[in-house]
């Protein structure tokens, strides 16, 4: 079972000014993958998923983004993830980046500024683009690109378009040296401007790197929030 | 490239069985085939000829069940398509394509030969000549082999195509509207139609897999690469002699891997404040433009058959229906490519109209273009009317189709969804076409068309 409600570190209500579960259960097949999750992000934290393989923290992230169906409440900045509100609140990176193979890594900025409706976001993207060394590629279309480099990519998009929330599935497993430093950054300087971040990473050095706070997933069970 | 390959085969025929041995055999099976052929004689007492549907409808429906058990590749493949597969940009429709295109001929081939034997089966027990069951044995194996394909690939829409092409066949033999008896025109119309069909629903289920792959191709591309070689290395190795720019695969699959991977083609962003519905039609207008020349030739080209059939007269009853289904395919083609599965902040109506104006509006153009010119048959209705109703019946199909596929979340170049929204598009003409002249299908259809995009999810 669960779990912990935290107190609201960034004062306010917790629904409107951050992210809450209350009795969220995924199902696969009848079986429960995650139980009763209880959990309450309050503004400026990142927050690290943590546990084993197959825990799930990959599906909590899923539910999160409004990918799988769940029973239970989900409220992201005050809105539900399906809703148009709730989606314009977050960004998700999967572990495996989803890219539309039709457009360029340049065409990508375009079009997701344009879905976001935030024209500032389409620079901003191109400049997380050039931090993370992809300047000399952007007229390429993503197929051709390494996983790393797909990875990247999807991280520029969802920086770039500055959301409240970020969900990022294991965003390390394929950065270079430099790209873990450059979103390492990213992600503390979020935090300071009062956005979330949660993301699901096994690297203990994490926590400090980040300035994190730690949920471990197991078993379908999510513990306290602590740090 | 093609003649290296067929000397190669060539040798590695003769090498392997012996090209004597080979004629030693075929010269013997050809001489016990005409031998049995010019020895069958009918059945002094034929069997009733009541019997024969029941009996064609067993060998049909066993055919088809036998789709059932298709758990291997459809085609065989080796390294070089695993590579093309796995590690380059290429279009999963174009690196199968050769092979499928053999597959598919051999199948015609081998369904021929099973339709002769049943057409001498057939004269010998029942006293009947039936040539046409040749073409129709051609199409059902190769109608049987479209839908083992995407039983293989693991489409859905497999098994409900599946049982209806099950039903149809039992129905078309039982009652026997082909004229398997006569070898008629209509038999041989049908069977090419049929056969062309399922051919396209393969063809089409892969050229909208740019991304995702059929995995199992891809799986077993690199099984059959790894029985075949021995040395999954060898791939490895080969593939960094393409990025070193050495070694026999590299240079033309390099040099058009490197085409394939940069945009040639493109149109200036829309301003910021059309936002999202500007950026997903923006999106489609691209999708367009970069669509291969000769399907751009041949989406011309059907356009102008619709106006060139609505300006002749043809604006209602069945044959307005058979436009429809139509022009739900050309919709499939027009439509631009979809927001999923990345969760964007996307209300329908931005994603379906960013979706659905560029192509329509595309193909208003050309009718308006068309209309203006004069281009007229010579029917009852003139030029603008026959655009008119074009753009209108576009206009609806590809809307259809638009809130078919997000519904569904189904591809829309999936031919069971364009299928689906083009059969919906036709009754909702025919019955237009029931209420009223050209003027107003036209006005009902884009009413219909615009209360869809503006109302449904």
């Amino acid at each position: 079972m669960t779990t912990e409600t935290t107190s609201d570190k960034g004062g306010g209500g917790s629904g409107a000014r951050g992210v809450t579960l209350e009795g969220v259960r995924v199902r696969f097949g009848g079986e429960a993958v995650l139980d009763e999750v209880e959990l309450t992000l309050p503004p400026g934290v990142t927050v690290l998923l943590r546990g084993p393989n197959g825990a799930g923290k990959s599906t909590l992230l899923r539910a999160m983004a409004g990918l799988l169906p769940f029973d239970g409440e989900i409220k992201l900045f005050g809105a539900r993830p399906r809703t148009l509100e709730g989606r314009a609140a977050f960004a998700f990176v999967a572990d495996v980046p989803v890219l539309f193979e039709d457009l360029t890594v340049r065409e990508h900025a375009t079009f997701v500024s344009r879905a976001y409706d935030r024209p500032e976001a389409e620079e901003a993207t191109l400049s997380w683009l050039e931090r993370f060394e992809l300047g000399p590629r952007l007229d390429e279309f993503p197929g051709t690109h390494s996983r790393g480099m797909r990875h990247k990519t999807a991280l520029a998009l969802a920086l770039g378009a500055g959301p409240e929330l970020l969900l990022l599935d294991e965003p390390f497993n394929t950065l270079d040296a430099d790209a873990r430093v450059t979103l390492a950054e990213a992600l503390r300087q979020r935090a300071t401007d009062g956005h979330v971040n949660l993301l699901s990473a096994h690297e203990q050095s994490l926590e400090s790197d980040l300035g994190a706070r730690v949920v471990e997933v197991r078993g379908g069970h999510v513990s306290a929030l602590r740090g | 490239m093609f003649r290296r390959r067929v000397g190669r085969t060539y040798r590695w025929v003769g090498r392997t069985f012996g090209w004597s041995t080979i004629l030693y055999l075929l010269f013997w099976i050809a001489l016990f085939v005409v031998g049995g052929v010019q020895s069958a004689a009918p059945l002094a007492t034929p069997l009733p000829a009541a019997a024969l549907p029941t009996a064609l409808d067993a060998l049909a429906l066993l055919a088809l069940a036998s789709v059932a058990l298709q758990r291997t590749p459809p085609v065989v493949m080796g390294r070089a398509h695993a590579q093309l597969l796995g590690l380059a940009p290429w279009p999963a429709a174009r690196v199968l394509r050769p092979r499928l295109v053999g597959y598919f001929i051999s199948r015609v081939l081998v369904g021929g030969v099973v339709g002769t034997a049943v057409w001498l089966l057939v004269s010998i027990l029942f006293a009947l000549s039936a040539p046409a069951l040749v073409a129709l044995g051609a199409t059902l194996w190769l109608l049987r082999s479209a839908l083992a394909t995407l039983v293989y690939e693991r489409n859905r829409a497999a098994w409900p195509l599946l049982a209806a092409v099950s039903l149809l066949a039992a129905a078309g033999v039982a009652s026997g509207p082909l004229g398997y008896d006569q070898g008629a025109a209509a038999t041989f119309g049908a069977a090419v139609a049929a056969g062309a069909f399922a051919v396209l629903s393969v063809t089409i289920t892969l050229s909208g897999q740019r991304d995702a792959y059929p995995a199992g191709y891809l799986y077993d591309a690199t099984m059959v690469s790894e029985f075949r070689s021995a040395v999954f290395f060898a791939v490895m190795t080969q593939n960094a002699g393409a990025l070193r720019r050495r070694g026999p695969l590299a240079r033309s699959r390099r040099r058009r891997g490197r085409r394939a991977g940069r945009a040639r083609l493109r149109l200036p962003a829309p301003p910021a404040q059309y936002g999202a519905l500007g950026g997903v039609a923006w999106r489609s207008a691209l999708s367009l433009l970069r669509a291969p020349l000769l399907m751009k030739l041949a989406l011309l080209g059907a356009l102008g058959y619709i106006y060139a059939t609505l300006s002749a007269g043809v604006v209602g009853g069945l044959p307005l229906a058979v436009l429809g289904i139509a022009a739900g395919f050309l919709a499939s083609w027009l439509l631009g490519p979809t927001i999923e599965p990345m969760p964007l902040p996307v209300d329908p109506f931005a994603r379906g109209g960013g979706r659905v104006l560029p192509g329509v509006v595309a193909a208003g153009v050309l009718f308006a273009a068309l209309a203006i010119a004069g281009v007229n048959r010579g029917g009852s209705v003139s030029g603008s009317e026959a655009a008119l109703l074009a753009f209108a019946l576009l206009a609806l199909a590809t809307v259809t189709l638009e809130k078919a596929s997000s519904w569904l979340h189904v591809s829309h170049r999936e031919w069971t969804t364009w299928g689906l929204s083009g059969l919906l598009s036709g009754t909702i003409l025919w019955i237009l076409s029931a209420l009223g002249g050209p003027g107003a299908i036209a006005l009902g259809a884009l009413g219909l068309a615009f209360f869809a995009l503006l109302m449904l999810p």
